[in-house]
């Protein structure tokens, strides 16, 4: 609710993680950039419970597990998670090194005109 | 042993009754924070952003205003014009003085930078601003949950001439607020 | 002067008249006593607020990692205001949309600067799970934490009021308490996978 946040689609996310929260391309050591597929992965489970009779105290309660994955990734200025849920899996996580690299590179050059442009389509939350 | 400051004060050492004092006072630390966290406190106004109505002489000296800060149910019973102390939402370590704009169920008109040109102050938040220029207020980080408020200024106590109760709702109505729109 | 000096009079000789049974007892006086109840109480409330409390949680969201009902759990207030809070640590806060004290107890997925799920993700036995490759994503705005409830279709957090503010963060849960006998501490289920090859779609 609070500030007015930029969203964007999962599926682009090994694109934005390359911008800071200070709207500047990240700096990493060696000066590569942020290759999600090589960052560490970690994994949570949450779940998805129903309970068979809500009216009675004692009810029983099936849940089913929902996993989701996260990468902590490190630049310069310290370590940071992306969850990687809806990400894992596409056809940006499977490809390889290079293609990812040179994608990425032109999008987080264009990024601060596109911040301006995605505003349209950001909603406030 | 019939009283603990008076029997036997002569027969200590320096350092015994030393002690004994620094121990007789620090019992009252707990009931003086206590008062403190949850009654009223003391507050310095730091910088230009309640100008001119608090820290007038900003530019011109390193002097701050004292304010006194009552803080029972600091979230309730908030009004359009109080002004506030509350946690800043993008550093809980700072906090930060503005005065409330619009309530829950306001309609702002917003000031530049904020992406929107109205926004609707959602349920449990409020819209604050500062009185002066150049502010980093709800136009910048959006409407803040009024949970984050820890206090409100009731009085000026420092300097002399301005001394007295804040008057905050004698303060002007803010254009572009449509009150209770939704 | 004259009304405060009688007033003070008034005062002392009520005090005297009221410790003169108590003479040379080491109780003292009626005064003293409450006095002294009051700095212990003012005492023992700050050494709780600022350590740790035991309070217990109501409502399906964090199933099954609490119960609907009457499960306590130990909270570390050393944590407020998101103070070493990590992803994966469940914490105590102030629900920022609402106008009474309600707390909120949920799981973080995010601090700031970090890269969260705006909406749910779906489990592999529903059939939508291709709807997440549609989700969108946010990245934590500095001073906030993105809190989930761990049973994620029976949960208000972060998915409904957005970003929760480190500042309304009370605590962190470090134990639960089921039952006088079974204390357990809370351990963080946000952990690292050796094996890129566990993950299958």
């Amino acid at each position: 609710m609070a500030p007015t946040c930029v969203t964007f689609p999962a599926k682009d996310v090994h694109l934005h993680v390359q911008v800071g929260p200070d709207g500047r391309v990240r700096k990493t050591e060696g000066g590569l950039l942020i290759d999600l597929a090589d960052c560490e992965l970690f994994g949570l489970v949450q779940y998805e419970c129903s309970i068979d009779h809500p009216e009675i105290r004692d009810s029983k309660v099936r849940c089913w597990p929902v996993q989701r994955w996260f990468r902590r990734c490190q630049d310069r200025k310290g370590k940071f998670t992306v969850e990687t849920t809806a990400w894992e899996g596409t056809a940006a996580a499977s490809a390889g090194n290079t293609t990812t690299t040179t994608t990425t590179l032109a999008a987080a050059g264009s990024q601060s005109d596109d911040q301006k442009s995605k505003q349209s389509n950001s909603k406030s939350i | 042993m019939a009283r603990w400051g008076s029997a036997g004060t002569q027969a200590r050492s320096f350092l015994g009754q030393f002690t004994h004092h620094l121990i007789r006072y620090a019992t009252w630390l707990p009931p003086l924070i206590c008062v403190k966290e949850y009654v009223a406190d003391l507050t310095f106004i730091n910088g230009p952003s309640m100008y001119p109505f608090l820290n007038p002489h900003y530019n011109e000296s390193l002097r701050r205003d004292l304010c006194l800060t009552y803080k029972r149910y600091s979230w309730k019973n908030l009004k359009r014009g109080m002004i506030v102390i509350f946690r800043s939402p993008e550093n809980p370590k700072t906090t930060q003085v503005k005065r409330i704009v619009a309530l829950e169920g306001d309609r702002v008109r917003t000031r530049p930078p904020y992406p929107y040109e109205y926004v609707n102050v959602p349920e449990g938040h409020v819209w604050v601003e500062g009185d002066g220029e150049n502010t980093k207020d709800s136009n910048y980080y959006g409407p803040i949950s009024a949970h984050l408020i820890t206090g409100r200024i009731t009085h000026i106590l420092l300097p002399w001439d301005r001394a007295g109760r804040v008057r905050w709702w004698e303060h002007p109505e803010r254009p572009g607020l449509h009150k209770g729109l939704f | 002067m004259a009304p405060f000096h009688r007033l003070a009079s008034i005062f002392s000789t009520l005090r005297t008249r009221l410790a003169a049974p108590y003479k040379g007892e080491w109780i003292g006086d009626p005064l003293r006593v409450a006095i002294f109840t009051a700095k212990f109480i003012c005492f023992a409330h700050l050494t709780v607020e600022y350590s740790y409390t035991v309070s217990h949680g109501v409502g399906p969201s964090m199933l099954p990692t609490f119960e609907v009902i009457g499960d306590c759990f130990v909270v570390s207030h050393r944590h407020r205001f998101g103070r070493d809070v990590m992803v994966g640590d469940i914490v105590v806060y102030n629900i920022p949309v609402n106008n009474n004290n309600s707390i909120g107890v949920k799981r973080v997925l995010g601090m700031p600067g970090d890269y969260v799920l705006t909406g749910t993700p779906h489990s592999y036995h529903s059939e939508s799970a291709a709807n997440t490759r549609k989700d969108l994503m946010l990245q934590v705005p500095p001073g906030h934490c993105w809190v989930v409830g761990d049973n994620i279709t029976a949960s208000r957090d972060s998915r409904i009021y957005g970003p929760v503010p480190l500042a309304l963060i009370r605590g962190k849960v470090v134990a639960t308490v089921k039952s006088p006998f079974d204390f357990q501490w809370m351990e963080n289920s946000f952990k690292k996978v050796d094996d890129d090859d566990t993950i299958e779609r």
